[in-house]
């Protein structure tokens, strides 16, 4: 069975609602943009692209051989893809807190981190070197199940495409029951957010429901204005720095590695590891946070 | 390759449309954002902060001696932590990272 590509019939959206988003920006003074970032954001989304075709074929071959493997056959009927849209956001939210927690995944995904800007160009900038930290490996646990390659691929996309609209500033909450279930910009800002009390939350692609249920769930609050970008903000617009950075900077501790131990850290342990120190961690950060605020309170 | 070269010729077309709507704005630093700034850096604690004549980047001095420096990224900033024994203000200063080894604060 032949499906559309959710992402490709998307990109036209895309492009309208990124322009409608800077003309809000500039009359409601809400939000913000730069050309260098939103430049740099495009370059990054485009060039995804380029590395999602050149890898297709490969990982299209490990789904296909995975799911020779297959536990069930699952129908393409509406509730199987009904259910393989859940269970690939859940897949995702796994794939996204190991992402965030073990520096090897971090490489690839910190690209999408790396703006100080939040705006639906930020949504689009993509990793290109996603194949090669291996991040296909958790959506093989579907073919597993049966879900065939073509169906998973086209609720990923969906997924994807779901994500766009979650990166802006000019929604402020949506109605409660929808903030209850499904991730919102709300919940995204703060995901995107470096303030301690905001790091490594609300990992959620759709529904937020994971977050709650895993408890990593943090709310925006009023008084705490999120900062976006990371921990160690970028020096520069140029996206192949962006996409490569933090494989450069594990390549460099891995060399001065002198132990099994940090070598194993540097690849495996939380992004900021490092032998002895865990104060550049997100949990150091927050650790340190906390501890301050207590010594104020 | 078509797609690829309209795919490009939007990314370009989107970026103008950003310059051209003023989206280039560069901000001066104040006393207030350079300490904001140096306390985005973890386990530093900023006591007062040197701001450059053009106002786009600061030294800042930290509670144990150390020091910061606040440079400008766009309409942004980023904060590092200056080396131990770094040139003085005005000097050339090797950050240790890449686009960082030569960073000279403003006049």
């Amino acid at each position: 069975m032949t499906l559309p590509d959710p992402v490709q019939l998307a990109v036209p959206v895309f492009v309208g609602l990124v322009l409608l988003e800077m003309v809000a920006v500039r009359l409601r003074r809400r939000g913000a943009y730069e050309w260098h970032d939103a430049g740099a954001s495009l370059a990054l989304g485009l060039g995804s692209t380029v590395a999602g075709a050149l890898v297709a074929a490969p990982v299209a071959g490990i789904a296909s051989f995975v799911f020779q493997f297959r536990l069930f056959e699952v129908p393409f009927a509406w509730w199987a893809f009904l259910a393989a849209f859940v269970l690939d956001d859940l897949a995702y939210y796994v794939f996204h807190r190991t992402a965030h927690r073990v520096r090897w995944f971090w490489a690839s995904h910190v690209v999408h981190h790396s703006s100080q800007h939040y705006n639906l160009t930020t949504a689009l900038r993509q990793t290109w070197t996603g194949f090669f930290s291996l991040s296909f490996l958790f959506r093989l646990p579907l073919f597993l199940i049966g879900f065939p390659p073509a169906m998973v691929v086209f609720v990923a996309g969906l997924n994807l495409v779901y994500q766009f609209w979650i990166h802006t500033e000019q929604i402020g909450r949506m109605p409660r029951w929808f903030e209850a279930v499904m991730n919102t910009p709300s919940h995204h800002r703060v995901h995107h957010a470096t303030n301690p009390c905001y790091l490594d939350r609300n990992y959620a692609g759709v529904f937020i429901v994971w977050d709650r249920l895993f408890g990593t769930f943090a709310p925006e609050r009023a008084d705490e204005p999120c900062r976006y970008g990371i921990v160690r903000n970028l020096p520069t617009f140029n996206p192949l720095w962006a996409a490569i950075h933090e494989w450069v900077a594990i390549g460099r501790d891995v060399l001065a590695a002198r132990s099994l131990r940090a070598l194993a850290g540097f690849t495996l342990g939380p992004p900021g590891w490092r032998p002895g120190d865990r104060s550049m961690t997100s949990d150091g950060i927050r650790a340190a946070w906390a501890a301050r605020a207590r010594e104020q309170a | 390759m078509l797609t690829f070269l309209l795919s490009a010729a939007g990314v370009l077309l989107l970026t103008g449309v950003a310059w051209a709507l003023g989206f280039r704005e560069a901000p001066r630093l104040s006393q207030c954002r350079a300490l904001a700034e140096a306390c985005q850096i973890p386990g530093f604690r900023p006591i007062a902060a040197e701001i450059a004549a053009d106002g786009r980047s600061a030294r800042v001095t930290g509670a144990a001696g150390d020091a910061a420096v606040i440079l400008p990224v766009g309409d942004r900033f980023i904060a590092r932590r200056l080396p131990e024994g770094a040139a003085a203000a005005h000097d050339a200063i090797d950050l240790g990272e890449p686009f960082l080894h030569r960073v000279r604060l403003g006049p």
